[in-house]
């Protein structure tokens, strides 16, 4: 939430004024400075994304680790590690360092060629 | 047909501090008025009155000789900053975002757009990246993206400070342009600048008009002594 609203008060406050003298609604006007700031939102949801993602006490805490229920793939990496099973949380922890990287790989290309 | 807009003792104070004191002016379409004045006499406050930008403590704003609000002075004005705003993306998303919220028809947004950009000589322009442009060209962008949208009163701040000779011109070249179809209100402390581009002179000086007339009046035959000593660059504030 702090990224997101960091990302919207950085854009330019004469650009409130510009969309003004342009003949802009309040609206449009606060459309335009989310556009403007749409991919620092981007990226704040993308690292709050991550965040949880990749998130275990809480996790562990609320959700309680119930099998098909509330596993996570950081709790089913706790499970198997406590298991003994370390080749299989080690295939999971690639599978969710995979999926973190794919998708950060994926907004970092949307935005440079945007 | 001709179009003026008036004030009549327009003032604005904020919390105490006078910064516009009973200004009233005229300026007509197809005619350069320029506002000229030291830094903090009220130049950038009475073009966003102007502008619709601002709200006056007291006095109206008068469109034609008929008083108007701050909203429909922001349908008949436009505006251009000293530092001039690129938003994101390329030249033409600059100038079709204006024609877009005005609601003019996708199909003759194109040539509006094309036709804007070479009134500043930038034909060509519109894939550029408009933040990675010049400080020069992003001004004469926001000149074109001020002019597409055909407004009856440009409001322009500053237009040429810190920008080389060469911008400079073709930004005078411009406004010399776009005031034959509308008002032209310049503000700058540019005397030369005042001198080629004016039709008439207005000199503020701490929030007050203390000379108006024809260019070549003010500039040869001033009848107020702040006025000559700004002329001659020896005016404090």
């Amino acid at each position: 939430m702090s990224f997101a609203t960091s990302a919207l008060e950085s854009v330019d406050p004469e650009v409130r004024t510009l969309a003004r003298t342009l003949g802009a609604s309040g609206i449009e006007t606060d459309m335009i400075l989310l556009r403007e700031a749409f991919w620092g939102v981007v990226l704040a949801i993308l690292a709050a994304f991550n965040r949880a993602f990749a998130e275990l006490g809480v996790a562990m805490m609320l959700g309680g680790n119930i099998r098909n229920v509330t596993r996570l793939l950081t709790t089913a990496i706790a499970l198997q590690t406590a298991m003994g099973e370390i080749a299989l949380s080690i295939a999971l922890s690639i599978i969710l360092l995979g999926i973190v990287l794919f998708l950060s790989l994926v907004v970092s290309l949307a935005r440079k060629t945007s | 047909m001709t179009f003026q807009i008036e004030t009549d003792k327009l003032t604005r104070n904020f919390d105490g501090l006078l910064a516009l004191n009973q200004v009233s002016l005229k300026a007509d379409s197809g005619k350069i008025t320029t506002i000229v004045g030291i830094n903090g006499s009220g130049k950038t406050t009475l073009l966003k009155l102007l502008a619709g930008l601002d709200t006056p403590t007291d006095g109206k704003i008068m469109i034609n000789t008929k008083s108007v609000t701050t909203e429909e002075l922001r349908g008949h004005s436009t505006m251009v900053f000293q530092k001039s705003i690129m938003l994101g993306g390329k030249v033409y998303d600059n100038i079709e975002y204006g024609l877009r919220i005005n609601k003019v028809a996708r199909r003759e947004i194109p040539e509006k757009v094309k036709h804007a950009l070479a009134f500043v000589n930038l034909n060509g322009f519109e894939k550029r990246k408009a933040r990675k442009l010049s400080s020069g060209e992003q001004q004469r962008v926001a000149i074109a993206r001020a002019i597409a949208l055909e407004r009856d009163i440009l409001l322009i701040d500053e237009p040429t400070a810190n920008l080389d000779p060469a911008n400079a011109l073709i930004i005078e070249e411009g406004i010399k342009e776009a005031s034959r179809a509308r008002v032209v209100l310049l503000c700058t402390h540019n005397l030369s600048q005042a001198r080629r581009l004016s039709n008439r002179i207005i000199h503020l000086y701490r929030g007050t008009v203390v000379e108006e007339g024809e260019t070549a009046s003010f500039f040869n035959n001033p009848h107020d002594e702040r006025t000559k000593l700004f002329i001659a660059g020896e005016l404090q504030f």
